[in-house]
């Protein structure tokens, strides 16, 4: 704030300067109710943080690292995927289905946008796990489809699970490449949440625009999995696909959520900065409200100095003034100011109205 | 100036010093420079939105959408700045802060502002060198 030139208007101002008036203002009851609402806001705010931030967790409130489970456990068929589907890997056994293999095109390995294609194949699993729950037969570091699982039949009526076999850099060479994989299948990787639909439009036969399950249901044969699967370790059907598309690559495994969880964090973050911004807006007006007591009160001071002349409302000067400076001043000697003493400075002589005392302004200019 | 609504008197006396030493033009400035980065970032979000909500693939990414939230919040403290410096009424920063978010309006709010405060500028300037 701006160092104030001393009073001199002849009249008190009834506000108290300093420190104790901007207490004396925060205490007033209106102040006061402002402060109610403004902590009301903070808390308010304060716990959109908090859920901000709980949401950006859900995806991490399983273990991080839980261990390999059968896919059934985690996720039913159609159905969306919940913070334990993707929270570690999962074991899949069914058997390679007999469905058309998708490019996923215009992508990167890591799916983001650049040239080549995700190779899409899909595994039929029984909505049963045939083998029971035992996990000393899980493991996930086995790329060996041991042949000893007892494994569903196919058409048992099990459900389609997409399967990134890896990425090709060139989606017209892997087009002609030997059909999709064919028998038992035994894998263990991450699930991601399936894409957005982009629709079928524009693109030939055998290739989409994401690894939507919304899309692959137009081209696949029964029902699909709200998700697919990226294998940990390269399957024998993943060394196939390079040895037959040249520069093929396995695909990384999918971040968990991770986009989403960034934008809720940041989003909590701001809404507790809100609620901060809330707390000290409240100072912000009490200090607000209090200068503009003190300035009222000189505003007053002046206006009661120039009681005697029309007010100057317009900003122009009146003309009166200008050409007879006397005149006005004459009305005046009745009026109280013992400490005024340039008479000839009490009201605007010239175009100046906002300059009330131009030895007070210069001081001004100097104080800079 | 057409601004639609009618000129305010020109602030006289004590209230015409104290304006002229709040450095109007400044915050102005920084004001506007925040407005319309807010704007341009708002219509990118909602744009970005009905594109996902019609079509499906979002163009370009939550990073759009996490940046508007910050340069909101420096938004508003220009905004807080402004509003102080030229003693407006709790009115005019409930409708500036709310400005921020609704898509389209804080153009036309940062324009009537400027306008106005150009006036404010105008009327205090002419003042001081006794036009």
């Amino acid at each position: 704030m701006p160092s104030r030139a001393p009073y001199r208007g002849g009249v008190r101002p009834t506000e108290t300067r300093g420190p104790a008036g901007v207490v004396r203002t925060a205490l007033r009851p209106r102040m006061l109710a402002l402060l109610a609402l403004a902590l009301g806001l903070a808390v308010v705010f304060a716990e959109l943080g908090s859920w901000q931030l709980g949401r950006a967790r859900t995806g991490q409130q399983a273990p991080p690292e839980r261990a390999v489970v059968p896919l059934q456990q985690v996720l039913a068929p159609q159905e969306a995927l919940s913070a334990e589907s993707v929270a570690g890997p999962v074991a899949v056994r069914g058997t390679w289905a007999d469905v058309p293999q998708q490019l996923v095109v215009g992508r990167a390995a890591d799916g983001s946008p650049g040239d080549g294609a995700w190779v899409l194949a899909a595994v039929e699993v029984p909505d049963a796990d045939p083998a029971g729950l035992d996990p000393a037969d899980l493991d996930p570091a086995a790329g060996d489809p041991a042949a000893g699982h007892p494994v569903a039949a196919p058409g048992d009526g099990g459900a389609l699970l997409p399967v990134v076999l890896g990425w090709v850099p060139d989606a017209d060479a892997a087009a002609g490449a030997p059909p999709a994989p064919t028998g038992a299948a035994d894998l263990v990787g991450e699930l991601a949440v399936s894409e957005d639909p982009r629709g079928l439009v524009g693109l030939p036969a055998g290739r989409l625009a994401a690894a939507s399950s919304a899309d692959l249901l137009n081209v696949w044969d029964g029902r699909v999995y709200a998700g697919y699967l990226v294998p940990d370790a390269p399957s024998q059907e993943a060394l196939a696909l390079s040895s037959r598309a040249p520069g093929a690559r396995a695909v990384p495994p999918p971040e968990r959520e991770s986009g989403t969880n960034l934008q809720n964090v940041s989003y909590a973050f701001q809404w507790w900065v809100f609620a901060a911004f809330a707390v000290l807006m409240w100072l912000r007006v009490v200090h607000d409200v209090h200068r503009r007591a003190l300035e009222r009160a000189e505003d007053e001071a002046e206006e009661r100095a120039a009681a005697q002349e029309p007010r100057a409302t317009g900003g122009a000067a009146d003309p009166e003034r200008s050409d007879d400076p006397g005149g006005p001043a004459d009305d005046r000697p009745a009026h109280d100011h013992p400490a005024h003493d340039h008479p000839a400075h009490d009201r605007p002589a010239d175009d100046r109205p906002a300059d009330r005392d131009p030895a007070d302004r210069r001081a001004q200019e100097a104080s800079r | 100036m057409s601004t639609g609504r009618p000129t305010p008197p020109a602030p006289t006396g004590a209230r015409a010093r104290r304006l002229r030493e709040a450095s109007l033009g400044p915050a102005l400035t920084r004001y506007r420079v925040m407005a319309i980065v807010t704007g341009v970032f708002l219509l990118v979000v909602t744009v970005q939105l009905v594109v996902r909500e019609v079509f499906g693939p979002e163009i370009l990414g939550s990073w759009v959408a996490i940046a508007h939230g910050w340069i909101y919040i420096v938004y508003l403290v220009t905004v807080v700045d402004m509003w102080s410096r030229l003693r407006w009424g709790p009115a005019r920063l409930a409708g500036l802060v709310l400005a921020g978010v609704v898509p389209f309006v804080s153009f036309v709010v940062e324009h009537r502002v400027t306008q106005e405060v150009r006036a404010l500028l105008r009327q205090l300037a002419q003042q001081r060198d006794g036009a």
